[in-house]
């Protein structure tokens, strides 16, 4: 069993991050913390998350617990709280339901079956390219890119970092300069494309919890991408795999 | 005046005149003047009159030449009774285009040449109220000639049979549909009353008559008939997909298919954010490649956000996306969608968009084929499809899409 407090919006931005890519998910708790990792149907994307202790405002796990939860479900009752309140979890193995506490109220919610939810590997990237950027900026570039195209090259070598788009007749590009990235290493220029429907989701969601944004890039390769907040004791992380022209 | 179909059905007529229906020298399996010829006999008698009484379905048309004057004005057939299947597309899947033709050539169209605007003209308000009946209308049409005798033929227009001017027009009263009567005196805005009748399970077809007589919004006007159908499809359709798109997506690979007047019809759903593409296949001798030799494929498609022009390949666009969106909102779920259509030479004549609608409809009523990846699921399709598999995806911009996108799978080890 497991529980403990924490501020409403880290939660809801946890539900947020995770509903992205799948409707239902498998979190796992132990004596460090909360963590998650799931891979959408299609198997383009996933996220790593992992909300440390310390963001708590208690936490108590005696033994690792893993539950099944419906990601609406639990996003309709987080509705309940304001942002910056704090709400109860709670789960015990016995009564098989996870508690949420709002102020006063006791919401008990029905857990979804995990034995049917494998676990997720994580692949063995090798990513030569790590960028870190202004979130603000990556956004500015998805926004506009989306209007004009489905899919966004992601392109860095030793002096800058590059996002671009290409339409039937309009290009958005975005070139930050060394001078303009919090930090740039990269030997070799490396290049990828992604689609849009994912990227601009995920970006949406790093923009609204953090300024930063750190991005790792190859050739033809998956693209990571992590932020954190909540004094980094949240940290999240995307992959999404690459598109390969024809 | 008679629309003109979007290319003729003959081709060079010196062969016709060789065959006289008895060769078939155009390669079809049927002659398609023979076929008018045929369903023109049987009505003969009943047509060869300038007064007609019968019971319109109800059904109107309304052209689109010489816009904003055009010609409007009621359909009937000459017989009484109930008549409602003659101009109810959703009753027709699975009918033969015999069958099809044989009904629609009784209706005979009334023509009265109006500007679309002006509603104080008696016969566009006879019209409009025909248009809001839910039961046939039994009424008389002198015309001033005798109806002309030909089927006439549309793309995206169910056939009609032979048409003349009005001369004079008589009808009881029509029993009309409350919903749509209301929705006529309260001058609710088009786009809200064509979403409001259809969430109260009207026909998608008497919607589209209706919105087609004028009888919605503020300044009220006549929509010619093609134009209804794909305004009716399109608002529709974008109005499901809203809520299509808030649903999460599906999580295998889905496989419709259902055959129909020699149309195969495949329909692909892949887990994915919303995206859609209608491809078409037309053999030689069908009804818009008559004179190829080789298949001609055609498609158009949107990805999240929708299209901005319009579909390249028609209306029927909008109306498989109709079909596709309102299942994918029964089923809770968003999805990539791709319907193949192989036009087999038994299509012989255009018959209207209709026939896409429902047959899209049809096909996706049945319990799909599931699949846990593309591959098993496309290797399925080429099962069911005519044309290599490889050349759909060829011509196919979502499923080059599929095939591009890499999983992360694909890079598990390195």
């Amino acid at each position: 069993m497991f529980q403990g407090k924490i501020r409403s919006d880290f939660m809801k931005a946890v539900i947020d991050a995770t509903s992205i890519l799948v409707d239902e998910a498998k979190f796992k708790f132990d004596s460090d913390g909360l963590y998650g990792r799931m891979v959408d149907p299609a198997h383009v994307g996933m996220i790593d998350f992992r909300v440390r202790k310390e963001a708590f405002d208690e936490y108590e796990c005696e033994k690792e617990t893993e539950i099944g939860i419906d990601l609406e479900k639990l996003r309709g009752i987080l509705k309940i709280a304001s942002a910056g309140d704090i709400i109860g979890l709670k789960y015990d193995k016995k009564e098989g339901r996870l508690e949420v506490e709002v102020g006063n109220l006791k919401r008990k919610m029905g857990l979804l079956d995990t034995s049917e939810m494998p676990d997720t590997k994580i692949p063995s990237l090798e990513l030569p390219a790590e960028i870190v950027v202004s979130t603000a900026e990556v956004h500015q570039a998805i926004r506009a890119a989306e209007a004009i195209s489905d899919h966004v090259t992601l392109m860095a070598d030793k002096e800058s970092f590059k996002i671009k788009a290409e339409g039937d007749t309009d290009v958005v590009e975005l070139i930050l300069s060394k001078e303009q990235l919090y930090s740039i290493k990269c030997d070799e220029p490396v290049k990828s494309m992604f689609p849009l429907d994912y990227l601009s989701d995920m970006v949406k969601l790093a923009k609204s919890n953090s300024e930063e944004l750190t991005i790792n890039l190859g050739n033809d390769y998956p693209l990571k991408m992590a932020f954190g907040f909540a004094g980094d004791y949240i940290k999240m992380m995307y992959l999404l795999a690459p598109r390969i022209e024809s | 005046m008679k629309v003109a179909p979007r290319k003729k059905i003959g081709m060079d007529e010196s062969i016709c005149i060789r065959c006289r229906g008895t060769k078939l020298l155009c390669g079809k399996p049927r002659c398609p003047i023979l076929e008018k010829y045929y369903a023109m006999e049987r009505n003969k008698p009943l047509v060869s009159k300038k007064v007609i009484y019968g019971a319109s379905p109800p059904s109107i048309f309304v052209g689109r030449h010489g816009y904003p004057k055009v010609s409007i004005g009621p359909m009937l057939p000459p017989m009484e009774g109930d008549t409602s299947y003659l101009d109810t597309p959703e009753l027709w899947h699975g009918k033969s285009i015999d069958d099809i033709v044989d009904f629609r050539m009784k209706l005979v169209r009334g023509k009265h040449t109006v500007h679309v605007e002006n509603m104080d003209d008696r016969i566009a308000q006879y019209t409009q109220e025909i248009a809001m009946a839910y039961k046939p209308v039994e009424m008389e049409i002198e015309f001033e000639k005798e109806p002309r005798g030909k089927i006439a033929l549309y793309d995206e227009v169910q056939p009609h049979g032979p048409s003349a001017r009005i001369k004079k027009l008589w009808l009881e009263n029509p029993r009309v549909e409350p919903k749509i009567e209301k929705l006529y005196y309260d001058e609710v805005k088009a786009r809200d009353a064509i979403l409001m009748l259809y969430r109260e399970n009207v026909f998608v077809s008497s919607i589209q008559k209706a919105f087609s007589a004028g009888l919605f919004g503020i300044r009220k006007k006549f929509v010619p008939t093609r134009w209804s159908i794909t305004a009716v499809d399109d608002t529709i359709g974008k109005e499901l997909l809203k809520e299509v798109k808030t649903y999460p997506w599906l999580n295998q690979y889905h496989i419709y298919y259902t055959k129909s007047m020699d149309n195969l019809w495949v329909v692909i759903m892949y887990p994915s954010s919303w995206q859609y593409e209608l491809i078409e296949a037309w053999y030689p001798n069908t009804t818009w490649n008559p004179m190829g030799k080789k298949i001609v494929i055609f498609g158009d498609h949107e990805f999240y956000n929708g299209r901005k022009e319009y579909a390249k390949i028609g209306g029927c666009y909008y109306a498989a996306r109709l079909a596709a969106a309102e299942k994918l909102k029964k089923m809770r779920r968003q999805a990539g969608v791709v319907v193949l259509r192989e036009i087999h030479p038994g299509y012989i004549m255009p018959v209207g968009v209709w026939n896409v609608r429902e047959n899209v409809r049809a096909a996706l009523a049945v319990e799909a084929k599931k699949f846990d990846t593309f591959r098993e699921a496309m290797l399925f399709v080429s099962s069911l499809l005519y044309i290599p598999v490889k050349r759909w995806i060829e011509s196919s911009e979502l499923l080059k899409y599929v095939m591009r996108q890499k999983k992360l799978d694909d890079f598990n080890v390195v």
